[in-house]
Order: C-alpha cells, then sequence, then structure tokens
C-alpha cells in the first residue's frame, strides 16, 4: 500500500500539494484527478522518490519511499514527458532499465512491443507521441514492479489503444496485482478504468472514494409527479444531493442503493418514473457540491 | 543495495549514452601525440648518439607535466565531461528518469563520476602506451622519458580531477547551463580576482606596500584550498614557489578526496526541482551576488580612479564607479536568477547595503583607515627583523651558496636580524621618516630620503613587508644593524657562503688600473679569509664616510653537481660574477693585493690618444631659443626631475633650462680641452666607487666625466668615468 501522511511540498514558497493524506491500496487502479496545478505530478513524484516531502511521509509497504531503493523497486515512474535515452531504441531502453530494476520482463516487453507493432530497433526520438507512450507503459508493466505511476499517460492514446492497455492492465492486476496509479485532469478517461478515485484540488485532496461505491450509492432519476403532495411525499423520503426541474420534468440526484430508491418512489405511483446511469462525472458534480465546492469550476 | 553487476550495467549504460565524449577523447589523445613523435622520429635520423638523451626527452615533452597540449586537453575535457555526466540536473524530464529509478543518489554520482575519470584516463594511458612503444621500438627509449611520462600522468590527472569534481559541483549548483558557465567562472575566479583586486587597492593606497612582499601569491597561497585550479596550475609551473612539486601534488590529493565528499553531499542534497532554475540551492543565491556586487564596485571604482583626472574629482570619481559597478553587477545577476530583466533591481535594498558596503571599503583603503602605513608590529612580536638599504652597495650581485647549488637571493629572504631590541629604534625612525617623506612630497625637497625595504618575521609564523623612506641613512640608529654579523653574513651573502674553492680568478681593478691576481688555492683561501675577516670589522662610519679605493672582481663556478627535475644530471657549468669594494681600512687585504703588484690609486700614464668630455646634469644655456624644445624656467621645472631641482644652477648662475625634443634624461656633454685633462682628472674619482656605501647618491646631480681611453693600441676605445662633487670649481674650463 502507498501511504502519504499529511505530507506538504512547497516550491518557492508555494505549496504544490498541502497537506495531502491519501491511501492507495494494492490492485486496484488508482485515478488521481484534479486541475492543472493541483498537485497531482508533484506528488506522484514524492510518490516515486524524485522529490523529497517538506513536512509529511510517504511510505510504499511502509518503507520511506525517498532514497530508499527497497520500496522505489516497487515503484514504476511514467512522467508526463518521458525521457529516453540519447538515440534509445526501445530494446535500449530495456536494457537499461533491466540494470536497475532486477524483475524488469524482457520477454514479456519483448512481445508487447511486438503486439503493440512497436519497433524494436528505430530510435525512439523518431516515434510519434503515442507510440513513445506505448513504449512508456510497456516499459513500465514490465519493469515488474508492484506500483505504477503514470502521469497524463493516457493523453495522446488512441481509443483502440486505451482499450489494449486497458486489457493489458487487467491481466497484470489479476496475475500479479499490479497498481496503476492514473493522475490525469480528465476524468472521462479515467472512468471506464479506475476503482478508486481521489480528487486534488489547489494541493489538497477533496474526496477520495471508491468508484463502484460511489456508482452504487448515487442514482439519477427522472419523474413527473401527479401533484405538490405526492412529490413532497416522495422528496420526504429520499436523501436528495441534486434537483433540476424543467416543465414539469423534475431530474433528481438521490443518495441510497438503487433498489431503495426505485422502491419508494414507485410506491408513490408517479406520472412517469424512470432510472438513468450517472456518468463519473456526474456523480463527482453531486459529490464536490455537497462538499461545498462548484465542481464545474474544478473541472472542465 | 544495488548488485555490483548492476553498478557495472549502469557504467556500461552511462558510457553508451556519452560515446561521442569518449570518441572525441580518443581523437584528442590517441591521435596527435604519437604522430607527432612518429614525425619527429623520421626527420631525426642521423643523429649522433650524444644527442640522443635530449631527443628522448623532446619525444616525451608533449606527455611532460608543462605540455601546455595536455593543460588545455586536461581542462577542457574536465569541463566536457563533467557537463556531459551531470548535465541532466539541467532537465526535468531526465532528472526524473534518472531519481526515480531504484538506485541511491551515491550509485548515480558513482558511476557518472567514475565515467568522467575513465573517458579521461583510458585514451591518456592509451596515449602514454601507444608513444612509449613507438620510441622503445625506434631505439630511443631512455628512463628519462618513463620520468617525464610519469610526472606528467600524475600532475594531469590529479589536476583533471580538480577541476573535474569542481566543474560537476558548479553543475549540481545551478539547473540550468549557461549559469553553470557564470558559477564556474565565479568558483574559479573569484579568489584570485578579489586577491587581484585587493593588492591594487593596496599598491595603488599605501604607500609602504612592498612588492616583495609579493602579498598576492602569498594570498593565494594561503587561499589554495579556495581556488581549484591553485594546484593544477603550480604543478604545472612549480619554478615560482617555495613547496615541492611532491607536497603540492599530496595537498592536491587531499584536496581533490574533500571536494568529491562535498560534491557528493550536496548532489544528494540537492532537490530534483532544482532542474530549470538558476541556481538549485537558495541559500548560494545571496553569497553569489554578494560577492560579486562588491568585488564589481572596488573593481570599477579603481577603474574610474585610475581614468580620472587626478588634479580634479578623482574620490567623486572613484565613488560614482564603486556605485556603478555595484548597481550593474546586481542588474545582471537578479536578470540571470530570474531569467527575467524586469526582475533587474529585485532586492533594492541589499544592493544599496552592498553598495554603502563597497564605498566603506574603497574609503577605507584610499586613507588607510587602519593605519596599513603606520604598521610597526610589536617588539615582543618580532622574532626576527631583515633590512634593505638601497643604494648600500648598489649593484651588488646577491648570490648564496645553500650547500647544493648557488641560488639569486634577496637580501630580505636571507637576513635574519634577531637582535630585536637593537633594530626597533630604526624601525621607528623608518615609521616616522617614511610619514614625513609623504607629507614633503608634494611640494618639499626629498632626494635625500631613501628607500629601505623590511621584511617582519612575526612570531606567528607570519613575514610582513614594508618598503619605508629614511631620511638619509640614519647612521646611529642603523649601524648597530650594519655592523652585526647577521646582517653582513646577508648582505654579503656570497662572500660569507661561496667557498673558498669555487672562486676561480680574483681580480682587483681601480679604474684603468686592473690586476688579476694568481693565486693557488691556499693563497687564494687566506685571501678570502682575510677579506672576510676586514670586512666584517667594517664599520658603517667608515663605510659612508671613506670611499673604496679598489673593487674585486671575483669569478666563481659552481662546483657542485646539479640534478635536473627529472633526476638527471644537469650537463652544464654555471658561472657567476661577483665584486666587493675594498675600503683603506682593509689593510690586510690591500697589503695582500699590493705585494701582487697592484696600485689601488686612479694613477695614469697619458699617452695623448685620450679624449675628455664633461657631463653636466643640467643643460645650463643663455641662449634657449637654439633649442626647439619647450623652454622651463627653473620653478617650473620641479615635475621634471628630482636633479632639475637640486641641479648646479649655482655653478652658472640662475638661468633658464631648456630640454631638446629629443632630450632623454641623459647627459649634456662638453668636450675637455686636452691641455685641462690632467686638471680636471686630478678632481676625478672612479664613478664605480661610488656605487658603494653611498645610499641616495645621484650620479646626475654630480658632474661626470668620461674619459676614452685607447686599448691595446688599436683605434679602439674603453671608456672610463669618473664623478666630480658639483662643488668642485670648473671655471677653469671656461677660461
Amino acid at each position: 500500500m502507498i501511504k502519504a501522511e499529511n505530507v506538504i511540498k512547497r516550491f518557492d514558497g508555494i505549496s504544490a500539494v498541502d497537506r495531502v493524506s491519501v491511501e492507495i491500496k494494492e490492485g486496484v487502479v488508482f485515478g488521481m484527478v484534479g486541475t492543472n496545478g493541483a498537485g497531482k505530478s508533484t506528488l506522484l513524484r514524492m510518490i516515486a522518490g524524485v522529490l523529497k516531502a517538506d513536512e509529511g511521509t510517504i511510505t510504499v509497504d511502509g518503507e520511506p519511499v525517498f532514497e530508499n531503493p527497497v520500496a522505489k523497486k516497487e515503484v514504476f515512474y511514467i512522467s508526463d514527458d518521458a525521457y529516453y535515452l540519447n538515440n534509445g531504441t526501445p530494446v535500449d531502453m530495456a536494457d537499461y532499465y533491466g540494470a536497475v530494476y532486477e524483475k524488469f520482463n524482457r520477454k514479456r516487453y519483448l512481445e508487447l512491443l511486438s503486439q503493440l507493432g512497436l519497433p524494436l530497433s528505430r530510435k525512439i526520438s523518431t516515434f510519434s507521441k503515442g507510440m513513445k507512450k506505448q513504449v512508456s507503459i510497456l516499459l513500465g508493466v514490465c519493469a515488474g514492479t508492484k506500483y505504477l505511476l503514470c502521469d497524463e499517460t493516457f493523453d495522446g492514446l488512441d481509443p483502440v489503444m486505451r482499450q489494449a492497455v486497458k486489457s493489458i492492465f487487467a491481466k497484470e492486476i489479476t496475475e500479479r496485482g499490479l497498481t496503476p496509479v492514473l493522475a490525469s485532469h480528465n476524468l472521462r478517461e479515467l472512468e471506464d478504468i479506475c476503482d478508486h478515485v481521489g480528487l486534488l484540488h489547489k494541493g489538497g485532496v477533496l474526496l477520495s472514494r471508491d468508484l463502484e461505491e460511489m456508482r452504487t450509492g448515487i442514482h439519477k432519476i427522472q419523474c413527473v409527479f401527479a401533484d405538490e403532495e405526492q412529490e413532497a411525499r416522495v422528496l420526504m423520503g429520499l436523501e436528495v444531493v441534486n434537483k433540476e426541474q424543467r416543465g414539469r420534468l423534475k431530474t433528481l440526484t438521490v443518495r441510497g442503493t438503487r433498489d431503495e430508491i426505485a422502491n419508494r418512489v414507485a410506491a408513490a405511483e408517479p406520472v412517469f418514473f424512470e432510472m438513468l446511469p450517472l456518468t463519473l462525472e456526474e456523480i463527482f458534480i453531486s459529490e464536490t457540491e455537497v462538499a461545498g465546492y462548484d465542481f464545474k469550476k474544478l473541472i472542465l | 543495495m544495488i548488485s555490483r553487476s548492476s553498478f557495472f550495467k549502469l557504467i556500461k549504460e552511462d558510457v553508451r549514452q556519452r560515446l561521442w565524449t569518449i570518441v572525441l577523447a580518443a581523437i584528442v589523445f590517441i591521435l596527435p601525440v604519437p604522430i607527432y613523435i612518429a614525425m619527429e622520429i623520421s626527420g631525426s635520423r642521423g643523429f649522433g648518439t650524444g644527442l640522443i638523451d635530449n631527443f628522448a626527452r623532446n619525444l616525451a615533452e608533449p606527455m611532460a607535466r608543462n605540455s601546455v597540449w595536455l593543460v588545455l586537453v586536461t581542462i577542457v575535457g574536465a569541463l566536457i565531461c563533467a557537463v556531459s555526466g551531470f548535465g541532466y540536473l539541467f532537465s526535468k524530464k531526465k532528472v526524473d528518469f534518472f531519481h526515480s529509478l531504484p538506485v541511491k543518489r551515491e550509485t548515480l554520482f558513482a558511476v557518472r563520476y567514475i565515467n568522467g575519470v575513465l573517458i579521461y584516463l583510458v585514451p591518456y594511458l592509451a596515449m602514454v602506451l601507444v608513444s612509449v612503444l613507438i620510441i622503445a621500438f625506434t631505439g630511443n627509449m631512455r628512463a628519462v622519458v618513463f620520468s617525464i611520462v610519469l610526472k606528467g600522468l600524475a600532475v594531469h590527472l590529479l589536476g583533471y580531477l580538480a577541476i573535474y569534481t569542481t566543474c560537476i559541483l558548479c553543475v549540481v549548483f545551478v539547473g540550468n547551463i549557461v549559469v553553470f558557465f557564470a558559477v564556474s567562472g565565479w568558483v574559479f575566479g573569484i579568489t584570485p580576482i578579489t586577491l587581484l583586486v585587493f593588492n591594487w587597492f593596496e599598491e595603488t593606497f599605501f604607500n609602504t606596500y612592498s612588492y616583495l612582499g609579493d602579498s598576492f601569491n602569498e594570498w593565494l597561497y594561503s587561499l589554495r584550498f579556495l581556488f581549484p585550479g591553485y594546484f593544477y596550475i603550480y604543478s604545472v609551473d612549480a619554478s615560482g614557489l617555495a613547496v615541492s612539486t611532491v607536497s603540492l601534488l599530496l595537498q592536491e590529493l587531499a584536496f581533490v578526496v574533500v571536494l568529491t565528499v562535498i560534491t557528493l553531499l550536496v548532489y544528494r542534497a540537492r532537490p530534483s526541482d532544482g532542474a530549470g532554475k538558476a541556481i538549485a540551492f537558495a541559500v548560494l543565491k545571496p553569497v553569489i551576488r554578494v560577492s560579486v556586487e562588491l568585488l564589481a564596485g572596488a573593481l570599477m571604482g579603481m577603474m574610474f580612479y585610475s581614468m580620472a583626472d587626478r588634479s580634479t574629482g578623482v574620490p567623486g570619481w572613484m565613488m560614482f564607479g564603486v556605485i556603478l559597478g555595484v548597481v550593474l553587477s546586481h542588474m545582471l545577476i537578479q536578470s540571470i536568477f530570474h531569467f527575467d530583466i524586469r526582475k533587474c533591481f529585485a532586492g533594492k535594498w541589499s544592493m544599496g547595503v552592498c553598495a554603502v558596503v563597497a564605498v566603506l571599503f574603497v574609503l577605507v583603503m584610499r586613507y588607510d583607515t587602519f593605519g596599513y602605513d603606520k604598521y610597526l608590529p610589536k617588539e615582543k612580536k618580532i622574532e626576527s627583523v631583515a633590512v634593505e638599504v638601497t643604494g648600500l652597495d648598489r649593484y651588488r650581485n646577491n648570490f648564496t651558496y645553500t650547500g647544493s647549488s648557488i641560488i639569486w637571493t634577496e637580501e630580505l629572504e636571507e637576513m635574519e636580524l634577531t637582535n630585536v631590541p637593537a633594530v626597533y629604534p630604526y624601525l621607528e625612525s623608518l615609521v616616522s621618516d617614511n610619514e614625513a617623506y609623504w607629507d614633503l612630497r608634494e611640494n618639499g625637497r626629498t632626494s635625500d630620503f631613501t628607500r629601505v625595504n623590511v621584511a617582519y618575521r612575526l612570531e606567528n609564523g607570519k613575514t610582513v613587508y614594508r618598503e619605508y623612506r629614511a631620511n638619509g641613512l640614519r647612521e646611529d640608529l642603523f649601524a648597530p644593524i650594519f655592523e652585526s654579523m647577521e646582517y653582513k653574513e646577508a648582505h654579503y651573502s656570497d662572500i660569507y657562503t661561496i667557498p673558498d674553492s669555487f672562486v676561480t680568478s680574483i681580480t682587483a681593478v681601480h679604474a684603468m688600473n686592473e690586476l688579476q691576481m694568481n693565486l693557488s688555492a691556499a693563497e687564494g683561501a687566506e685571501f678570502m679569509a682575510t677579506l672576510r675577516r676586514e670586512l666584517s670589522a667594517q664599520t658603517l662610519k667608515e663605510k659612508i664616510e671613506t670611499l673604496p679605493v679598489a673593487v674585486l672582481n671575483m669569478k666563481v663556478v659552481e662546483r657542485t653537481p646539479r640534478y635536473d627535475s627529472d633526476g638527471m644530471p644537469v650537463d652544464h657549468i654555471y658561472d657567476y660574477s661577483t665584486e666587493l669594494p675594498v675600503y683603506p681600512s682593509f689593510t690586510e687585504t690591500l697589503r695582500f693585493m699590493k705585494e701582487r703588484g697592484f696600485a689601488a690609486t686612479g694613477e695614469y700614464e697619458w699617452t695623448g690618444k685620450e679624449m675628455m668630455r664633461l657631463e653636466l646634469p643640467e643643460i645650463a644655456i643663455k641662449e634657449p631659443e637654439l633649442y626647439t624644445g619647450e623652454v622651463y624656467t627653473k620653478d617650473a621645472s620641479v615635475e621634471l626631475t628630482e636633479y632639475v631641482k637640486v641641479g648646479i644652477g649655482e655653478q652658472f648662475g640662475d638661468v633658464k633650462i631648456a630640454y631638446p625634443e629629443d632630450w632623454d634624461y641623459g647627459y649634456n656633454t662638453i668636450p675637455v680641452e686636452p691641455e685641462d685633462y690632467e686638471r680636471l682628472y686630478a678632481l676625478c674619482t672612479w664613478e664605480e666607487l661610488y656605487y658603494y656605501g653611498r645610499p641616495g647618491f645621484e650620479r646626475y646631480e654630480n658632474y661626470r666625466v668620461c674619459l676614452d681611453v685607447p686599448r691595446d693600441g688599436y683605434n679602439i676605445y674603453e671608456t672610463y668615468c669618473f664623478i666630480v662633487p658639483r662643488d668642485a670649481d670648473l671655471s677653469f674650463l671656461f677660461e
């Protein structure tokens, strides 16, 4: 488990990460979302042991990570602007990482390169942005670490490649318990891949929740009530997080289990009633508004 | 911890990343020297065997410690390897890459550091190997080649390590390549430049500053550990140093070890977010800025002081220069630190404080606030003193036999007057006389003042040098010093230290009378012993009140074998010439000379072929318009030269003085009529006799008579010059 406790990091007096506490459990895909400047990259760089926290502690499996090769052996960091060795080819990169990551799986790396159609001996500097990202992801996956930190790594990947990477992740998670930590400013990129999401804003964590838990605990319903009395009767028994009205059609975001909400509304026999799926964005809107933030200002 | 195999894998991978530096080093090292040696050998066929030793030495020269080419390669190579190895610290994405690896910073440092050394060392050794093989296979191998090559390797490798490690430290300090060059300039230059500027202030504003002290080199040696290039510069050419090259190299080794540890610690402490910033450590910024601002202020102040018209506005322009220097350097540094010209005035208050401090420093130096010129150590703190009265026995050569060789020495270096209470009153008089001299200098007569150099050797091991102006010789105070053996053994160090067996000939001279004395070894030893005894007994009173009657010229050949820095015997004869005046009180010496036929007089038999001329120290003319040069009145001529002031106007009346355009401060000559030769010669004293025991004596203040004497019946003349005191009556020449 990666654990950050009250971590502070300042650059020239400006707090990039301010008292962040977060836990990343093994075997989940952790999404870290936030606006530009929210502190995602800084937090990842601290987890990777690149930066030292000014205050607080960051541990990987109970070991402080900074300047600790034992802890760092379990972490692979893919920067948002990754560096490739001068004139390096995918094979050269494998050679280099193979020298420092004992569990680097060269065979699988070469197989995956081949599967993705990436040339083995061409200079990476001649690759497209997406191809470079694929190489980085494959290097990270094959390094044999427990944790894979990806900073904006999915930007630039086409949908096919995203699916391919997802399936690679899924296999690694299943086979050896890989824990990818994906940072992105784009919530939609994480929606279909993450199990757990942490939202960073202005250097702090606004919320950190299990995605499934969020999804099962909050729902959107659209309904038309016969009269106000009926509406009041229904709403009285529900925890309504958000309410919008267009004509007589009311759209409610309600906390609770699906069955519980459906039974209660159906029992009142409204004129019209249906339950709609919530996107991750909508869930976040609801959750952050509850927390007192205007989500639309946080995430575009 | 990373395993050994992983460590070597990292080394290998790093080598692959720095391939271009390896290729460059290989080309620079392995090609030129072997080619040069091969060309030299191919062009030298037919040399005699006697020249082979020297030839072998020449072949090895490009690998010697003082090889300019190797020095250049070493310095540039150190810079390139430092940047190629650690320049990744300038790039955020490279830092993220390398610092996220499960490798300790120490390991990363070691991998890159070792590779940087290997990139230099391996091609160097390859060059040596190939060169030595070429020399050996062509039959030119001599032991001296190994000596030269090994010393060169030690000097250049240590020099490389010192510069390379310093450059790495500079890389670690900064986050940008341009700032790296600026900070490297600061690290390498701040110490010597600060000392040079301080030295400039001393020379300019302190009247008693002595060049003999060589304070710049002394300070630089004291601060050598703050000047990373010191050891390399001086181990390449250690001729000007008191310490041996081995000592210097050992110090350099210690320096490299300590510097490497410091660099590693700084590297470990360097925040990864330093990449891209000007300076990675905020604490360094004020250190660099303040030191540069103060230095720039002082430097610009001195530049404006030098350029300003001395008669007007010097202090004002100097202060302007100081402030301008501080402000300009502040603007430049802040612009670099912030990468933004608009931030050039950031930290205005700090700049103001720097300007005030710089102005105060300049004022303190300008007006000698701390009393540099009045410095006189307390008697108890002085271990010994050395005193050199310039003009006393002027033109004597000062050689000393060290026991292994004869070397040129400074009197101050040799002398140790340990009876400090006897010397102290004289030192006190020097301080007060000096003050009076500089007070008088603007308007008063100062030609009677004599320059005296003093070295104070203090109990704390320091030696302080001063140059004073003494009002005359101060006979009463100087006599106890002159008459001490400690003084004489240093003042006449050649006479007292050179073994008698080294003296190959002694010639007694008095103007045209000259006799080379043919002495056996026993006679020579007896003569030298007599001379030393009478020299030791000579009083100051006699020395300054009587003129010598002859001069002894002694030829000396060093008979001790010498070896060069490579331990090879030097095939060269070292011969010297030294001379000593003989005074009337040297009765035994004179008797010895007389017994061998030398007459210590100016008696001369005229042949009628001589030519004589009188040289006037001052042109006295009645028709100045005959000269094209400017005409000066006597009153207005003060600035021209001191001798004009004290000229012989009395003899010719108060006349105008003119200087022709081609006047070169020489003499103005009047031919003497032959009938006046003997009468004028009777007033003459051989000029050389005046050069001993007459501090302050200036021949330009007196008449000078030159006599051209035919030599050996040929139409070749030798010139002998004589002095006639300026108060002599020469009116008979104009009758």
